[in-house]
């Protein structure tokens, strides 16, 4: 059987619980603290007597503890907590349409219900009967507070997750940098090995300019168009001929040659494979072709 | 209710997790700003040059020592008056129409043939046969010829 103001022995620890309010503040001497969902109310005054009394115990609200424990149904309009054998002395808690209150039974009569429950004429009868038996109750997660130890834990919450930005935001920072050195440290070896790698580039290269100064290398074989270039002024030594052109690869070779009576012929029978004669004026023919250099 | 109860709970936290997000951004904004100014080295390209120019040496390597330019000029001089072809020097690159990279190896002098144009064109074509010689150009008026070349040899200076 639990009752308020009494030791009981709960989860194995001793415990002293208070009455306390659930709904509305009776007064404004009451101090709230949140259990789940609802809001619980419990003045301080009695709190801090029954530590002073009990200083070896922990203090909780009885309707704390209940709630805690599982032991509320909020949708039962009206739940009782007989705290005699007699069952005419205890507490109740009525719900109706989002109004709590919670109160006292004396001499098997609710005391301070709302009007709204009066017009309900409820009896005693039509209330769940709540397990009085300690061995079933749980504790709450904290104990009752004064409103100093509250505004106390709440700074020290605050303080707390602060800190813990504090915290994380440092770590983000420290991971960003850590990446950082980390990326640096990796394009710093990749530039290393590169580095080594260019001076290779420039042994190589200064090896090969070395070689490129003394050995025959790469030197164009002209040959094909100097042939083409000694067949063209062995057939027309005695003509009037005029050129400019490269020997270069790809460049195109234009011989000029003035036409005469008796020429006409040998210009036309140099006209073979790549070597192109055309006869572009009266006056003139012009004897074409394409340098092809080897190497 | 769990909804109501997520959401009043992101209320209390939203400064915190404002703060985060933005730490988060400008964390992401530094490491990668920083990256992103690394040059990343090409090896690929440069890896490709090296094995490029190292096949270029290994075929250079094998190929014949260039003469001493001075014989070289001997010899183009001694060809050149076999087939009554003159020959003379000249001094800048441009004159003779080449330019620097048309030289692929040695050291270059450069010199024209003149003479009748069949002459030349014989001439030109044994010396290319006997000496590194590269032709230019070559202009040809009536029954002349002039052709510019570059020797290319070593030159000693003992």
């Amino acid at each position: 059987m639990i009752a308020a103001n009494i030791r009981l022995s709960i989860e194995g620890k001793e415990v002293v619980l208070i009455r306390d309010v659930i709904g509305k503040a009776p007064s404004e001497k009451y101090t709230r603290q949140d259990e789940g969902s609802l809001h619980i109310w419990y003045e301080e005054t009695v709190l801090t007597e029954t530590r002073e009394a009990n200083p070896d115990a922990k203090v909780y609200g009885l309707w704390q503890t209940l709630i805690a424990s599982g032991v509320i149904d909020l949708d039962q309009k009206l739940q009782v907590l007989y705290t005699n054998d007699s069952k005419d002395i205890g507490y109740y808690l009525y719900i109706n349409s989002g109004v709590m209150q919670s109160g006292s039974i004396f001499n098997s009569e609710l005391q301070s219900l709302p009007s709204s429950a009066l017009t309900e004429e409820f009896s005693l009868d039509d209330a769940i009967i709540l397990n009085s038996d300690e061995s079933t109750l749980k504790l709450p997660a904290e104990q009752l507070k004064t409103q100093k130890e509250i505004v106390k834990q709440s700074l020290a919450k605050k303080k707390s997750n602060q800190q813990r930005s504090t915290m994380t935001v440092v770590l983000i920072i420290a991971c960003g940098l850590a990446m950082d050195t980390f990326l640096d440290i990796q394009h710093e070896k990749q530039a290393q090995l590169f580095s080594a790698l260019e001076n290779k580039l420039t042994v190589t290269q200064d090896e090969l300019a070395s070689l490129a100064k003394r050995k025959r290398y790469n030197i164009p074989s002209q040959k094909e168009t100097l042939t083409k270039l000694y067949n063209v002024t062995d057939s027309l030594h005695d003509e009037a001929l005029s050129a400019s052109f490269s020997l270069k690869s790809n460049e195109i070779v234009k011989v000029f040659v003035k036409n005469t009576n008796v020429n006409a012929a040998r210009i036309s029978m140099l006209a073979s494979g790549d070597i192109q004669t055309v006869r572009v004026s009266p006056e003139q023919s012009v004897i074409t072709w394409v340098n092809k250099n080897e190497n | 209710m769990k909804i109501k109860a997520l959401l009043k709970r992101l209320n209390q936290y939203s400064s915190l997790v404002l703060l985060l997000i933005v730490t988060s951004i400008g964390t992401c904004w530094y490491v990668l700003s920083n990256e992103a100014e690394r040059i990343d080295p090409d090896f690929k390209k440069t890896k490709a040059l090296i094995s490029m120019y190292e096949t270029e040496i290994e075929e250079m390597s094998v190929q014949q020592d260039l003469p001493k330019l001075d014989s070289i000029w001997f010899n183009i001089q001694s060809i050149a008056s076999q087939y009554n072809v003159k020959v003379s020097s000249i001094e800048k690159i441009e004159d003779a129409k080449f330019s620097e990279g048309d030289i692929p190896c040695g050291q270059a002098w450069f010199g024209s043939l003149q003479g009748t144009s069949k002459n030349v064109a014989a001439a030109a074509l044994e010396i290319q046969n006997e000496l590194p010689v590269m032709y230019g150009q070559a202009v040809i008026d009536n029954k002349v010829m002039g052709l510019s070349f570059a020797a290319m040899g070593i030159i000693d200076f003992n």
